[in-house]
């Protein structure tokens, strides 16, 4: 996240631009008041980065609450 | 993905304790799930979220720090002399009687004379068990028939808090989405301020970066916005 990352002991943490963020939720999830925010701005900061591979792999897991605008 | 869906794919590195997901390194855990009882039915369960624990993968929350936000906890940070052994060395003594002072009082079920005490002042009590968001505290009258129900185990679980009286008077507009107009009502609003921490192996580095106002009608004793006992709100600074 934007605010994490300008933290010092977040850039020594020798990051691989490569790491993905995994979300648990419960099944079929529908608190959407905790995770939203940070899906939004997780996906404004970095959906670029993410490989086709990936977000077919995001999409066919059937992780909630995970939107592509 | 859920904790059944994690333990097909979810493998941990034995030599470099690195996580992956269908060989995609994870450096973040955020936990939606794992706050209730529920989420853990079976010995699988708990066993993928102690490997999610062991990986170098940063946790939100690592366990350690989910225990520390439990109502036990803060029950047993309320005893005389804990606050001074985390706090101590930085603070004084003065310092530290502040600090208390804003807190509610608060006792285990468990220690001696704890039930006896709750029913004798159950009507400005809440018992709270350990867990996340609304709908399971016992409220002031409701508080002696559950005692009479709660085996002397589960006891353990639960604390004793006396309940925070709010100002009288404070009026507003409760509107439910898809409802059709308000209610009118006096309400309370409960203001959480929420930031971040990492924690490293010298130094914890923290921020604050937000916060949440959360008002119900005065009547209800619960809260929680997904539960649908609150709504969300905003402050107004006069």
């Amino acid at each position: 996240m934007r605010f994490l990352s300008q933290s010092p002991t977040f850039l020594h943490l020798n990051l691989k631009s490569s790491a993905q963020i995994l979300f648990v939720v419960q099944a079929r999830e529908r608190n959407v008041f905790d995770q939203r925010w940070l899906e939004y701005e997780l996906l404004e900061q970095y959906m670029s980065l993410l490989s086709e591979r990936v977000k077919s792999l995001i999409l066919s897991a059937g992780i909630r609450y995970m939107y592509f605008a | 993905m859920t904790f059944d869906e994690l333990e097909k794919h979810a493998t941990l590195d034995a030599n470099s304790s690195v996580l992956r997901l269908h060989g995609i390194e994870i450096s973040t855990v955020y936990y939606r799930a794992g706050y209730t009882p529920t989420d853990y039915l079976t010995p699988t369960q708990f066993n993928t979220r102690f490997l999610l624990e062991r990986s170098k993968a940063i946790k939100c929350p690592s366990i350690p720090l989910q225990l520390a936000g439990g109502k036990k906890v803060q029950q047993v940070l309320a005893q005389p002399g804990v606050l001074e052994r985390f706090l101590g060395k930085d603070h004084s003594k003065e310092q530290l009687n502040e600090l208390r002072d804003s807190w509610m009082g608060m006792w285990a079920l468990d220690e001696e004379g704890g039930i006896a005490r709750a029913r004798e002042r159950a009507l400005g009590l809440v018992l709270k068990p350990q867990r996340e968001g609304g709908g399971n505290n016992v409220y002031k009258e409701d508080i002696p028939a559950f005692l009479d129900t709660l085996s002397k185990e589960e006891r353990q679980a639960w604390i004793a808090m006396e309940l925070i009286v709010p100002p009288e008077g404070a009026k507003n507009y409760l509107i439910r989405a898809g409802g059709t107009g308000s209610v009118e009502t006096e309400v309370v609003s409960e203001l959480g301020i929420f930031g971040w921490s990492l924690f490293g192996p010298d130094q914890v580095e923290e921020k604050q970066v937000g916060w949440l106002v959360r008002t119900k009608g005065k009547d209800s004793n619960e809260g929680g916005v997904a539960t649908g006992f609150s709504v969300l709100d905003s402050i107004v600074l006069i």
